[in-house]
Formats: C-alpha cells, sequence, structure tokens
C-alpha cells in the first residue's frame, strides 16, 4: 500500500490488533465456550430438537431486540416494548373476528410503528428523556390492553395464521426462520444504509452528527419506530404461538431484550452495536436458561444467575474499557 | 540551585503501534515552573497522564521528594501532592465555589456528619489572603468565567495539599487580561514554594514564565534548557526538528471579484448586532475579535445551527433560507465548528466514519453503502491533508489534536463546499500542524472556495486573511486590507 505517512513507520492500513479481535468477537467467543461446557455436562443439550427448540424460544424476544438494538444505538431508551407485544398480540387475535389475519398482522404492524412514532416524537421534538417516555407510553399501553382485553384472554380465530408462530418449513420452524431473517435485514441496514450509519452517528455525538448535516430528529425518531416495528412484530409470532393472549403477556420482556442488547456489545451510551451482537446475546441468554431447566434447577435461582450474568458479561467489558 | 522534586527514570509507554514515551528522563526542581513543550503526538499529554495515575507507564519510574511513585488511579496521585489543571475544567458546575474547592475532604462535626462550614470559611479566607484572591464564596461554579474557574481549580488544589501542579494548556480558552491573571497566580505559587508542571503551545507564554523549558518531540525527550539561555527559533526548531518557512504564502491570486456570500443585517437578541458583510470567491476573510465578541454565535447562526430574529443571508445572489445545518451544506456552506471534540467529531467512531458522514451519497451505490468507495474516498483525502492515522479503523478519540482538525476539515472537503467556515481552527494544536491548516486553507482558497477564517489570535489573523473584518460586542466595527498593521488591528479590537 503507498501511502504517506510522516514521522511514524507505520503505512499499514489495516492492521487488526488482537486486543480489537477479543474486544468485537468477545461475546461469540464467551457464547461458543459456554455451549461447549455445557453440551459436556448436559448430554441433552447438543442435540438438534434442544438447540431449535432454544432457538423457538428465543425468536420472541430476539426478534423484538432487534428494535431495542437501535434504539440503545441511536442514543435512546425504550421500555415500552413490552407492553406494546401484549397490546399488539392481544388486538391480532381479537381483530380476527372482524378482518382477515393477514390484514390483522398489517394493521398491528402499522399499530406498533405508530407507537413508536410517538415514542420518537416525544423524545426528538418535545425533548423528554427516553426512558421517562416510554415510562409513560409502557402504562398506557399495558392501560389500553386491559382496555381492549377487558381483562380476559383473548383468542384467535383463525388457523392459517397460527402458521406464523407454530409453522415448520424444512424441519426449522417459522419463528426461527423470521427472527434470523430479521436479524440478516436489519444488520444489513444497520452497516450498509444511510439509515445504519446515521444511527450510529446520532448515538455517537448527537450535536456532531447535526452539524454534519444529519436529519437527527428524524433518524432519531426512526429508531423508535423500528423498536415498535420489530416490537409488533414479536407480538404477532407470540400471539400465533399460543393463539391466547392474556393482558398481562410480555411483562418484562423489554427488560430481557435491553439485556440482551447490552450482552450483545452495544454501548448503552450510543453510537456502538451490532444486530448480530444482539442475537448472540439473547441465544446467551436463553441458552442459561435452557441448562439450568435441564439440570432441573429451580426457576427462582434462574433469575438470580440471569442478573449476575447480565452484570459479568457487562461489568467486563466496560471494566476493560475504562482501563485502557 | 534548588533540591529536585520531581524525578523520572526511563520512563516508557506504548500504545498499540505507537510508542507514545521513550525512554525519558528528566528533573523538575522545588518551586520552579517547568515548561513542556513538544507539537501534538509529542507524548506531553500521555507524560502528564503517567504523573497524575491516569496511565500506568510500561517500564521506568518518577519519584516524588524522593520517595518512589506507583498511582494506580488519578485520586491516589491527588492524595499525594500531585494536581492537574486541565483545559477543560473539572468542576462541578452547579456546587459553589466553597463545596467544589473542598469536595472531597469536606470536614464534619462529631454528631451525623454534619458539614462544618466555619471551618471550611475559615480555611478558604486564609488560602484566599496568601494568594490575594478574591472570589465570592456562596456563588455556582457554573456563573464563574473561565478564569474564575480555573482559579477555583487551583484553590482546590492548594486545599488539597498540592505540592506539585500540572496545568495542561491552561490558557486556550482565557482572554488576555484573564491569561495576565493567572500568570500573576502561577507567581505567588512559586512564591509559596509550589513546583508547576505547565505545558503548552504558546511560545510567547514560555518566556513570561517559564524557568526551564523541555521540549518532547516524537516521544522522546530532545533537550531541557534553562529559558534564559535560548530564543524563541531554538526552541521551534527542537520542537519541529527543523526550520519553518518565515512567512506564509502570498495571498492567493486567482481572487476574482464574485460575490458568494452576502449577510444582510443580522440580529440575534442582542449577541449579533446588524451583521453584514459580502464574501468572495476564492478570499480568505478573517474576522477577529476578543472571546465574547459574537464570532462564533455568527458563524452557527450563517451554518443554520443557531436560530436568529432578523436578517437575510444570500448565497451566489440568491436569497438561502437557512434554517438547519442541512439547508446550508446543501447550498455549499460548511463549518468547521470552535470546538471539534464536542461539536465536529463522533470520537468512539472510526476515522474513515468521520470522514465520510458528510456525503453518504458519495460513498453509496443505489442506497447502499459501498465499504471499497469509502475506503477510496477516506484514503485520499487523508493522504491529501497528511492525517497521521495508523489505519482508517482507527478511532478518533486516539488522534492528536492536529490530525483531529484535520479530520474535521477532510470531512468537509468530502462534501466540496463553496464557502467554509472555520472557527478557531487552529486551537490547541501544535505549530506544524498550524501551518498545515494554513496551507489547506491556502490551497483551497486558490481552488476558489471562499474561506471565512474566524479566529481571536491577531498575528494568525493578518497572516492568513486577504481581509479583516473586526468584531466587538456583536458588531462588524472594521475593515482592513491585507498589510495592515497588527497594532492598528489590536488596537480596533480592543477600543483602544
Amino acid at each position: 500500500m503507498r501511502f504517506k505517512i510522516k514521522n511514524n513507520g507505520q503505512k499499514n492500513f489495516l492492521p487488526k490488533l488482537k486486543g480489537s479481535l477479543i474486544k468485537k468477537y468477545g461475546i461469540l467467543i464467551g457464547f461458543l465456550f459456554i455451549s461447549i461446557v455445557i453440551s459436556i455436562i448436559t448430554p441433552n443439550f447438543l442435540t438438534l430438537k434442544n438447540i431449535l427448540n432454544i432457538m423457538k424460544q428465543s425468536s420472541i424476544i430476539g426478534t423484538m431486540a432487534i428494535g431495542t438494538t437501535f434504539v440503545i444505538i441511536g442514543g435512546g431508551f425504550d421500555i415500552s416494548v413490552g407492553s406494546l407485544l401484549a397490546l399488539t398480540s392481544a388486538m391480532v387475535l381479537g381483530l380476527q373476528s372482524y378482518i382477515p389475519w393477514y390484514l390483522a398482522v398489517v394493521v398491528v404492524l402499522l399499530v406498533g410503528a405508530f407507537i413508536g412514532f410517538i415514542n420518537g416524537v416525544l423524545t426528538a421534538k418535545v425533548k423528554i428523556v427516553a426512558i421517562i417516555v416510554t415510562l409513560g407510553t409502557m402504562t398506557i399501553l399495558r392501560g389500553l390492553t386491559y382496555l381492549y382485553t377487558g381483562g380476559y384472554p383473548v383468542i384467535g380465530t383463525s388457523e392459517s395464521f397460527q402458521f406464523i408462530g407454530s409453522g415448520v418449513i424444512g424441519g426449522i420452524p417459522f419463528p426461527i426462520i423470521i427472527w434470523i431473517v430479521m436479524v440478516i435485514f436489519w444488520q444489513f441496514m444497520l452497516s450498509k444504509t444511510k439509515l445504519g450509519r446515521y444511527t450510529l452517528a446520532l448515538g455517537g455525538n448527537k450535536e456532531a452528527s447535526r452539524l454534519s448535516g444529519v436529519p437527527v430528529d428524524f433518524y432519531l425518531i426512526m429508531t423508535f419506530v423500528i423498536g415498535g416495528l420489530m416490537a409488533a412484530l414479536s407480538g404477532i409470532i407470540y400471539a400465533s404461538r399460543i393463539n391466547s393472549v392474556s393482558p398481562l403477556a410480555g411483562q418484562g420482556y423489554e427488560l430481557d431484550a435491553i439485556a440482551a442488547t447490552v450482552i450483545g456489545g452495544t454501548s448503552v451510551a450510543g453510537g456502538e452495536g451490532t444486530v448480530v451482537g444482539t442475537l448472540v446475546g439473547v441465544l446467551l441468554l436463553s441458552v442459561i436458561s435452557n441448562v439450568f431447566n435441564l439440570l432441573g434447577v429451580q426457576v427462582y435461582i434462574q433469575y438470580v444467575i440471569k442478573g449476575v450474568t447480565i452484570l459479568a458479561v457487562v461489568g467486563f467489558d466496560s471494566y476493560s474499557r475504562f482501563r485502557r | 540551585m534548588q533540591e529536585t522534586f520531581i524525578k523520572v527514570n526511563n520512563l516508557c509507554k506504548s500504545f498499540p503501534g505507537v510508542k507514545a514515551l521513550n525512554n525519558i528522563n528528566l528533573e523538575i526542581k522545588k518551586g520552579e515552573v517547568h515548561v513542556l513543550l513538544g507539537e501534538n503526538g509529542a507524548g506531553k499529554s500521555t507524560f502528564v497522564k503517567i504523573l497524575s495515575g491516569v496511565y500506568k507507564s510500561d517500564s521506568g519510574s518518577f519519584s516524588l521528594d524522593n520517595s518512589e511513585c506507583n498511582f494506580n488511579s488519578p485520586g491516589e496521585a491527588f492524595k499525594n501532592g500531585i494536581s492537574v489543571i486541565y483545559q477543560e475544567t473539572s468542576l462541578i458546575p452547579k456546587l459553589t465555589v466553597i463545596q467544589n474547592i473542598f469536595l472531597g475532604i469536606e470536614y464534619t462535626k462529631k454528631i451525623f456528619s454534619i458539614i462544618d462550614n466555619k471551618r471550611l470559611l475559615k480555611e478558604y479566607k486564609e488560602i484566599c489572603n496568601n494568594l490575594g484572591f478574591n472570589l465570592p464564596t456562596n456563588k455556582t461554579v457554573k456563573t464563574l468565567g473561565i478564569a474564575e474557574q480555573k482559579m477555583v481549580e487551583i484553590l482546590k488544589s492548594l486545599v488539597h495539599k498540592a505540592k506539585f501542579i500540572i496545568m495542561d494548556e491552561p490558557t486556550d480558552s482565557l482572554s488576555k487580561t484573564e491569561i495576565e491573571h493567572l500568570f500573576e497566580i502561577i507567581y505567588k505559587l512559586k512564591k509559596e514554594n509550589i513546583t508547576i508542571l505547565y505545558i503548552t503551545h504558546n511560545l510567547e507564554e514560555v518566556f513570561k514564565i517559564a524557568d526551564r523549558i523541555t521540549v518532547f518531540r516524537d516521544g522522546k525527550k530532545v533537550n531541557t534548557v534553562s529559558v534564559k539561555d535560548i530564543r524563541m527559533e531554538d526552541i521551534v526548531n527542537m520542537m519541529i526538528g527543523m526550520d519553518l518557512p518565515k512567512t506564509l504564502a502570498n495571498p492567493s491570486s486567482k481572487q476574482n471579484k464574485k460575490e458568494i456570500l452576502k449577510v444582510d443585517n443580522v440580529n440575534k437578541d442582542g449577541i449579533i448586532k446588524n451583521v453584514s458583510f459580502s464574501a468572495y470567491c476564492g478570499e480568505i476573510l478573517g474576522i477577529v475579535g476578543l472571546i465574547g465578541a459574537g464570532k462564533t454565535e455568527l458563524a452557527r447562526i450563517i451554518f443554520g445551527s443557531d436560530k436568529f430574529e432578523s436578517g437575510k443571508i444570500f448565497i451566489n445572489n440568491k436569497f438561502c433560507n437557512i434554517k438547519s445545518p442541512i439547508d446550508a451544506i446543501n447550498a455549499g456552506l460548511c463549518m468547521v465548528p470552535e470546538d471539534r471534540k464536542r461539536d465536529g467529531l463522533i470520537l468512539k467512531h472510526e476515522v474513515y466514519k468521520n470522514i465520510t458522514i458528510s456525503n453518504l451519497k458519495k460513498i453509496s451505490t443505489n442506497i447502499v453503502l459501498s465499504k471499497k468507495k469509502e475506503i477510496d474516498v477516506s484514503k485520499n483525502v487523508v493522504e491529501q491533508l497528511n492525517i497521521k492515522i495508523s489505519s482508517l479503523d482507527q478511532i478518533t478519540r486516539e488522534l492528536s489534536g492536529g490530525n483531529q482538525q484535520k479530520l474535521v476539515i477532510a470531512k468537509w472537503l468530502i462534501a466540496e463546499p463553496k464557502i467554509l467556515i472555520l472557527d478557531e481552527p487552529t486551537r490547541g494544536i501544535d505549530i506544524g500542524s498550524k501551518y498545515e491548516v494554513y496551507k489547506i486553507i491556502r490551497e483551497l482558497a486558490g481552488n476558489g472556495v471562499c474561506i471565512i477564517f474566524i479566529s481571536s489570535e491577531v498575528p494568525e489573523i493578518m497572516n492568513i486573511a486577504d481581509r479583516i473584518l473586526v468584531m466587538k460586542k456583536g458588531e462588524i466595527i472594521d475593515e482592513f486590507k491585507r498589510g495592515v498593521s497588527q497594532i492598528k488591528v489590536m488596537n480596533t479590537m480592543l477600543g483602544v
């Protein structure tokens, strides 16, 4: 590479350093390591059936967490998506009494995007802190879900609709396919399009982005729209899988989505992160709870372990960053 | 002379790809003002960070008052009497002066740990009297001027029993009177037998305050000399390792008198008053004024990043309704902001991302960003501006100030501006980089770009500008041609 750099002998433009490799793929390496250890101690773990089972269970949080990843990368925060899942899943079943299921799906996706838009406008234009905005909408959406359902579980009427959550194509459950396709699509959007680059820039330094000609408000709103859209999609999968939704659905899902995102290497400060990383984060959490199920560990302890995992992974990451 | 206070032995520190400090040996004597000079990237900041416990050295050691130091954190260094005053203040804006000064050592009464305000006030007054300071005690720090904030920081160090104060470019954001005040404080500190390591880019300051000077270059110590035995030219030579061209290139001859920008009667609530001026293709228009004269505000208004009350902006003789930076950029007007770290760059991102952000269209095929185009475009401009980076993937935070500044300029070169506003583009960067920035600006003007160069340093403006506007209290009060005497501009600026 011919390149003039004065005073320092380096002429190589792409030196991949070991340190940055570990930083970049640390979570993945950790995940694989844990998986190998687990597959040795629990023989039932490494079976195709169990793995597909894990992924199927992960697909709902996984789909939701894609949106969460965008929101956090853009410098925002969204805790309303669990309630949004409840509302959209109740609606997609309830609407089936009036309109065909596929129209219900479209309506619900629009509702998700619209709620995201509201979150975005309140954050970007009214300038309320994102966590407070979504605390508000979280509460409103839960209330709306109760109003919509009257407090009783909603049951779906369309059989074709159930394919989304329970169907299998080529041996692979359909929710997994949706999830993986979404991960690929949004990772592409994040790393290869203006939307993604501006989202990263916005989360990295909002004022510098604005002064570089980035329409920051628009893209901030877009991250919330993606968050809402993905929450609605996860609501659709959720509804379709059990075909019955209680108004309590999705409680705490937003926290799992945030945890997975952060474990997956997205910086809570914004400006850094990948969708694929979040995928690994979701899998890591699922694998851990799966193993405890296989080992017959009490559910209550699982919560503790999950929390410790989050702190350990994220703590290790930020501590090593700080020390640099 | 005096005894040795700080002794540094064979200090080394490397970062991935860079040897930041290479076998540094240095002695600082008790009670002296020791000035550390060097271009950006020479290792000054790394050196300070090791002394103050932010970094650990790879090898070598240093001792303070004959006791070996091995700090694990800045707090530990601070407790041992080493205090650093950075360019940006590290005070807590919402606390009062006293609360800030005694932060960490609040004296408390025995019961319930109630803070003993009387004792604080008494001690505060003692120290103030010693130094001849007079600061309002109960004002919050955010209401103070920057010079006063620096004083608060110095007081804080003293209250915390600092024996060694490191000042990292303390005069960068100060006005002339404020600087003189700071120097007086330094003299007083010297009398109190406090040792000072002073880091600066400004060579004139050196002769006013320094006892001895150490020059770093490329991570190595060039020499330590007494200020009495040296001339300014020698220092410059030591810093850059070569002779500088005495004057800059001649003004661009290509200036055609085509008006490209016209600002007509712009007002903003008392900060900008009835400002009107024109700027032409290929000219470098200097705007000079004291800090607070409204230069930055004017730039931000023209660029659309701040709103204004009345007035019109014309670009190419067409009225241009600039409501946001996007409008400005679309009209071919770009701005290098005053604070590159806060407003100019995304420090946690890679170099190439910062370069291409202003014009993603240029690197896209349809809507997809092309990595290849992006690398090509970035590489090109990095080469053109001679930005020193280890790779295009390097994180921007790791670059030196001069290279960061060039990166902001690189960003706008990609956007192909017709008018480029540069707000204090050489602030806080070393001499070598300064000259390179001047050269780049000259070249741009030579290619017909209209440059608006904002600075509070008169000699700089005299050197670079074809035409000079002087601002004072939000107004343009005079205009000069190239070749005017420096004194005249100074006097106008100061209102003498």
